[in-house]
């Protein structure tokens, strides 16, 4: 290993006529027709589409993310190993600036999701009938005598119903003027253009650095990434824990985690390694980068893929053990719908039991072998599992808060519209990313420390 | 000279043979070349983890994984019976409203058992595996060994091994390339 720096490897490009370089064309080709879907969805439904919408977002957005992070933390640790793999998520993170546009319609339905955009009123729930607070005050004092004077009263569940509701509410009202300073429609509208500026700009940023070494192989561009790399790190940090907060939390706007922006980068990270793996192992059984990316360095990816999926675990049930302990109402809400089993009929109570099965139980003692997180066919198994799971679990975070009927029950019921959002947004984010396959080399190949991840082994 | 009491010589014998290498190369090919002689007690000493000597000496995956997995398996089964035993049957009792025996709530308790019977597994596999605590190595009776935590690469046939002949693996060892061959001697009595 005596040689580091001296070498530059020749680039590696897709051959023409490469099954590979037609793939953006197939991913934006489904991307339309999800489009299409998804438009038809909204004709008959805005708000069921609203919420069909943000599952699709937000299911495509960590895989995003968590390649930025990937791509950045490579370079403040100056890791050498994961320069052959880094040129790849960097084409992940490629996809980044088509956030900016997949984010509109999510701005456009945005009251259709959040309740709390409504002056005094919930949308959906139909009896909302006060129109201002002093009403509500008045609604609460009324709320409680009548629970009193309908203890026991069996002749009116119907008023003592109604009382509660009405209780809810205007607690609800009140909670959410003293949330008003950050939960407002302008401050919404802002934070999201800075976040998904943010992403666009880092992710043009790393981009341009890499690429720019190929042609000019200047080490310079390796300085600069290193030295954004401190500041892109907090910036990416505020912007996906808010983001977080502001689009998944937010559904549910009296609920809170604090753990929540911790949660969403687990789920990037283990939905990023895992796109990782399909892509690069799909690349190398269509013959490219078979040299290149060898069976160590897939082993380094599935190591993380498996530490950071024990990550997810750790974190997503730190998140559930706190809430399960104290049993505070307003903690408590986002695992009344989708753990509780009290009402037997609650569908989401199995998803959230799939999901400590296939999302952590399966694949750690899976992905735990060394054996298999060295074979080139398994592990693509693993990463499957896990990203089949990503999206079920997406799914089982934002739809629990669509709710139909007066009952304020949730079924659990995807629907085309469902599919066709969440094609769309992978549609467009992947056909955005692997546009660069057909212009870039596959590895940066010009990276000073690209001879020793070359030559790299496991110890 | 005074007359002295005649002191009985030690008796000694053959324990093993020694070569020093100077480069890691060296000592790998040198390595190679050992197992494809069919060589089984022997082994190879250098300061530090050698890429590729794994493969070189022919070493197989370490089975100190089995264990662990075993203990893991056994550490997280005797936490759940003792919290079910203790809080659920023998005397339950009930915190913040759930029921005696809650599955989630001795989550930890869970997670530091398995931990920690996984944490013994491993040390007490390692030490069973390694066949320590051993106190002596007839290694260690040659001086230049010493280098060996330190700049030097060495590789030892032990005389145990069916196939040793001390002038035979003398004469094998010294066709490696090494600095230097020793036939290291063990006091027997």
């Amino acid at each position: 290993m005596a040689s580091t720096h001296e070498h530059t490897r020749s680039e590696i490009r897709l051959p023409e006529g490469h099954a590979w370089r037609k793939a953006w064309q197939v991913f934006l080709g489904i991307g339309v027709l999800g489009l299409a879907g998804a438009a038809a969805g909204y004709k008959a439904d805005p708000h069921r589409f609203a919420y069909a919408w943000l599952f699709g977002l937000m299911t495509v957005l960590p895989i995003g993310l968590g390649a930025l992070f990937f791509v950045v933390i490579q370079h403040i640790v100056a890791a050498y190993w994961s320069v052959t793999v880094r040129r790849v998520a960097e084409f992940i993170m490629n996809g980044l600036p088509a956030i900016a546009v997949l984010v509109l319609p999510l701005m456009f339905v945005a009251p259709e999701l959040y309740s709390w955009m409504h002056e005094g009123h919930e949308h959906g729930a139909p009896s909302a009938e006060h129109s201002d607070g002093v009403a509500q005050a008045e609604g609460e004092h009324d709320g409680h005598a009548a629970a009193h004077e309908d203890h026991g009263d069996p002749a009116s569940p119907a008023a003592l119903a109604h009382a509660e509701h009405e209780a809810e509410e205007s607690l609800e009202a009140s909670v959410l003027a003293g949330k008003k300073s950050y939960l407002n429609k302008k401050g919404f509208y802002i934070r999201a253009a800075v976040y998904v500026g943010i992403w666009a700009i880092l992710a043009t940023l790393y981009f341009r650095f890499s690429t720019k070494q190929d042609e000019d192989g200047d080490p310079a561009h390796t300085r600069s990434a290193q030295s954004l790399a401190p500041v892109a790190l907090i910036l990416f940090g505020f912007s996906l824990t808010f983001a977080g907060i502001d689009w998944l939390m937010s559904l549910d706007p009296l609920w809170y985690s604090t753990i929540f922006g911790v949660y969403c980068f687990a789920m990037g990270m283990v939905s990023f390694f895992a796109t990782l793996i399909l892509i690069v192992s799909g690349l190398r059984a269509s013959g490219v980068l078979t040299k290149e990316i060898t069976v160590e360095h897939l082993h380094d990816v599935g190591k993380f893929l498996f530490g950071f999926n024990a990550f997810w675990a750790y974190i997503a049930f730190s998140q559930f053990f706190l809430i399960y302990y104290s049993s505070i109402p307003e903690e408590v809400t986002f695992f009344h719908k989708r753990w509780t089993f009290v009402d037997a009929g609650n569908p989401w109570a199995n998803v959230s039991l799939l999901l400590v099965a296939l999302h952590f139980v399966v694949p750690f003692v899976f992905l735990m072998s060394r054996n298999i997180k060295r074979n080139t066919t398994l592990l693509p198994i693993g990463a499957a599992i896990l990203i089949v799971m990503h999206i079920v679990e997406v799914y089982w975070i934002v739809l629990p808060n669509y709710v139909v009927g007066p009952d304020g029950k949730s079924p659990l019921a995807p629907s085309f519209v469902d599919v066709s959002a969440l094609l769309a947004c992978v549609g467009i984010f992947f056909g955005v990313a692997l546009k660069s396959l057909t212009s870039h080399s596959l590895i940066a190949a010009r990276d000073p420390r690209i001879a020793r991840a070359l030559s790299f082994e496991q110890v | 000279m005074s007359a002295e009491a005649p002191r009985r010589a030690p008796k000694k014998r053959v324990a093993l043979v020694l070569a020093e290498f100077d480069t890691t190369g060296d000592v790998l090919h040198a390595a190679e070349k050992v197992r494809e002689a069919g060589y089984e007690k022997w082994d190879v000493h250098t300061p530090f983890p050698i890429h590729g000597m794994d493969k070189a000496m022919g070493l197989e995956d370490s089975k100190l994984g089995y264990i662990v997995a075993v203990m893991a398996i056994l550490g997280l089964t005797s936490a759940i019976s003792m919290y079910y035993f203790m809080n659920g049957l023998d005397y339950p009792i009930i915190i913040g409203g759930k029921p005696g025996f809650s599955p989630p709530a001795a989550f930890p308790v869970y997670f530091e058992l398995t931990v920690l019977f996984s944490a013994f597994g491993t040390v007490f596999g390692m030490f069973h595996m390694n066949k320590l605590p051993r106190h002596h190595h007839p290694v260690f009776e040659s001086d230049r060994f010493a280098a060996a935590t330190d700049d030097k690469y060495f590789i030892s046939i032990e005389a145990e091994d069916g196939k040793f002949d001390v002038e035979k693996t003398r004469g094998f060892l010294e066709s490696l390339h090494p600095s230097n061959v020793e036939v290291v001697e063990e006091v027997v009595s």
